[in-house]
């Protein structure tokens, strides 16, 4: 299947890929911002994306409607990744579209198993 | 203190107020007894002496009465003696028939004499108008002898007898027969009975307890009143009068009980109404001393409660104008605009009426409103958040608006810090958690072969501490959270039995490493109204703090009681228990370690804390028991309780704001 991580902490997009190696059935490809990620989603097609909340404008909130509004992404599961706890913000992101919320810090030794569980 | 001293201030001039007033009280009595005794003792000698003058006026007017009498008897007596004969008048029956009924006649105009005697010289009664004197010889009586010395125009007067006839008392008069010659020739003798006396006693009004006696001059009682018994003579007043022309003296006498009867009645009731006026008019001084005394110290005590309530104003006020909260009063109708130091910095106005009227603006209308006005935030002109808070009194009939106001901008300022930091923390500490604790997890997972033996061991410690640093920052998020309100719980009915059931399930793994096992002992049958996830997040965080307590090969019990409709979960170790004093602080965050540096476990200190959180929010109740070898227990161990109320189940899932 095909993910698109998108984390502006290099070191997590780096743990990802490490954990991912071993996954043959995932082929990552990785964002370093929310714009980066928005001109990816534009030309690509992924079944699944991981975003990261919390990033410098435009954030993981904003490339979720973004990604929503693109004709491609209408079916595309989307994990949002939030160290937030806040109930409002997490149903706002369901509202938005959002498919799953997971909560930082996972474990990237589960991680394979938690994206073919979608 | 102070108190007590102005009261015995108070009460000590009037002690010195009384003592004067007692004097002048006793003095007044003393002039009062002095007064009566005076009025008494002068009435006394008045009554003594107006008897004695009366008494003397008495023997007076008797001696006057008897004198004239006897003038009158004189004359007529002179002129039968002139119409007698002098010479040759024959024998008593001669007499009896030419003298007889003259002399009679003359005896019946006499008032003042009972008889008649006619004495010839030689002794012989020739004549005698009582019939007993007839024959007798007289001749040796003194009066007698008297009447034939003397010449025209006198009489003798003998001493008073007991006629030897009648018994009564007489005192013979004798008159001598005079002869133109001055001749004696007989001696007419009569007398002067006790009835001459008392017959005066009657012509003039005398008290009956009047005592008269009249005396000849050898004592012999001429005539005595009957009445009074003996009587001590210095018991008595009295005059005395001499009766010249008789030779006798009158002795008048009253009693002093008799004389004084009336003044002793004037003087009982002079002294009864005096004594009433006068104890009725001291009654009345008193009782008005007494009010006026109690005039004084009202007057007095007020003026002293008007001190300290002027003393309380003033307090009050510098109080009121100092306090570090703003205060705004005021009435719905104007009359009353009072601000305090801190309202008017708040308000940015120096002057009460212009603060009361910006207050004014800034809150809704007040005049409609029924009830307080809960605290709610005003923006003044200067920006500051201020909560204003609006109590409706009413006092002295008056709506009284009662306005706090508390300039909240730095409370406000110092939350949104702490909040912006929480949430700052929690990202910035969990990307980098992320990262650190995923890494550990990937070199455990696929890299632990290629690792020598203390290089694994400190990878798993580095991976442990970043579980403990995680779950201290979930802690104090899931804390955070609760405080702001932002705590949801989702309360759904849940079985009791699956509950537990669950609960071993999911913590069995904690004692792996100890060999603690997890034991579910026993259940109920029931339902009870909880969010279940949270109840796990209970049980969770109550058997991880007792595997970390338990021995070593131990056991930890679970189960579930029903008393009275509660259902009371219980999980419980056999460790070394917890110390009596740390019980009290077991539930505050960040405890202070409670064990002995050998015993202590690590953890975050929230545990307890939002264990406690998670079980009151959701209405139960969370309580332990805990024995220590301190208390003398051959099992030491802990149990911690939780108690929620057996519901019927609701038809819907509710969602509680907690």
């Amino acid at each position: 299947m095909k993910v698109l991580f998108v984390d502006d902490e290099a070191d997590i997009r780096e743990m990802i890929e490490i954990a991912l190696i071993v996954e043959d059935d995932i082929i990552p490809t990785f964002a370093a911002s929310g714009a980066e990620a928005i001109k990816i989603l534009k030309t690509q097609d992924f079944d699944a994306l991981l975003l990261d909340v919390m990033m410098l404008p435009p954030d993981g909130q904003e490339v979720l409607r973004v990604a929503r509004t693109l004709p491609n992404h209408q079916s595309t599961k989307i994990v949002m990744c939030t160290a937030k706890t806040s109930q409002e913000a997490e149903n706002e992101l369901k509202a938005l579209g959002a498919d799953q919320i997971l909560h930082k810090p996972f474990k990237p030794v589960k991680l394979a198993g938690y994206l073919r569980d979608l | 203190m102070i108190h007590m001293d102005t009261r015995l201030n108070a009460n000590a001039p009037q002690n010195e107020g009384r003592r004067p007033f007692v004097g002048v009280i006793l003095l007044l009595v003393v002039l009062f007894i002095a007064g009566v005794a005076y009025l008494v003792r002068s009435d006394y000698k008045r009554s003594i002496s107006e008897a004695e003058v009366q008494l003397v006026n008495f023997a007076e007017l008797f001696e006057q009465s008897v004198e004239s009498n006897l003038a009158v008897a004189n004359l007529q007596m002179w002129n039968l003696i002139d119409r007698l004969p002098s010479r040759r008048f024959g024998t008593s029956a001669d007499i009896e028939t030419r003298y007889g009924d003259m002399m009679r006649q003359t005896l019946e105009q006499i008032d003042q004499i009972d008889s008649l005697v006619w004495i010839a010289t030689n002794g012989n009664p020739v004549w005698s108008s009582v019939e007993q004197l007839t024959g007798t010889y007289l001749g040796d009586r003194a009066y007698f002898q008297e009447a034939l010395q003397l010449g025209m125009n006198e009489y003798a007067v003998g001493v008073p007898i007991i006629a030897r006839g009648t018994g009564r008392r007489l005192t013979p008069i004798a008159w001598p027969m005079v002869s133109q010659s001055n001749q004696v020739f007989g001696v007419i003798v009569s007398s002067l009975g006790e009835k001459y006396f008392s017959d005066i006693l009657t012509l003039s009004e005398i008290p009956t307890d009047m005592h008269v006696n009249v005396v000849a001059s050898n004592g012999a009682a001429a005539f005595e009143s009957e009445d009074l018994s003996p009587i001590a003579f210095e018991r008595n007043i009295h005059a005395s009068r001499k009766i010249a022309a008789l030779d006798l003296t009158i002795n008048v006498s009253r009693s002093k009980s008799a004389v004084l009867a009336g003044f002793y009645m004037r003087t009982a009731s002079f002294i009864i109404i005096a004594s009433i006026l006068f104890a009725s008019s001291i009654g009345m001084a008193i009782r008005l001393q007494r009010k006026s005394v109690q005039l004084a110290d009202g007057l007095s005590q007020s003026v002293q409660d008007n001190l300290r309530i002027v003393a309380a104003q003033r307090e009050f006020n510098a109080i009121f104008e100092n306090v570090a909260d703003g205060i705004v009063i005021f009435t719905m109708d104007g009359k009353l605009k009072r601000t305090n130091k801190m309202a008017r910095k708040i308000l940015g106005q120096d002057d009460s009426d212009q603060a009361v009227a910006d207050l004014k603006r800034l809150l809704p209308d007040l005049s409609i409103l029924t009830d307080d006005l809960p605290p709610q935030e005003i923006l003044t002109c200067n920006d500051q958040a201020v909560e204003c808070r609006v109590m409706k009194l009413t006092a002295n009939n008056m709506e009284i608006a009662y306005c706090v106001l508390t300039d909240v901008t730095a409370e406000k300022r110092l939350a949104a810090a702490k909040d912006n930091f929480v949430t700052s923390i929690n990202h910035e500490l969990r990307t980098p958690l992320t990262s650190l604790s995923g890494s550990l997890d990937l070199l455990q997972d696929r890299f632990a072969d290629d690792l020598a033996g203390p290089a694994k061991r400190l990878v798993m410690m580095a991976s442990r501490n970043a579980d403990r640093l995680l779950m201290l920052v979930n802690d104090i998020l899931t804390l955070q959270a609760i405080d702001q309100g932002q705590f949801h719980v989702r309360v759904k009915p849940v079985d009791v039995s699956v509950a537990l059931e669950e609960a071993v399930a999911f913590n069995s793994g904690y004692g792996m490493g100890s060999g603690v096992s997890l034991l579910c002992e026993r259940t109920e049958p029931g339902m009870i109204f909880v969010d279940p996830d949270r109840l796990q997040q209970i049980f969770s965080n109550l058997i991880s703090n007792a595997v970390k307590y338990s021995t070593a090969n131990g056991t930890v019990k679970i189960g579930a009681v029903e008393t009275n409709g509660d259902i009371t979960f219980y999980v419980r170790d056999d460790g070394p228990g917890i110390p009596k004093s740390a019980r009290g602080r077991l539930f505050d965050r960040f405890t202070a370690p409670i064990h002995t540096s050998g015993v202590q476990m690590n953890g975050t200190g929230l545990g307890l804390a939002i264990t406690k959180q998670l079980v009151e929010r959701q209405g139960g109740e969370i309580t332990l028991d805990s024995r220590t070898e301190e208390d003398g227990a051959v099992e030491t161990g802990t149990v911690f309780f939780v108690t929620f109320k057996m519901h019927t189940a609701p038809t819907t899932p509710v969602e509680i704001e907690a």
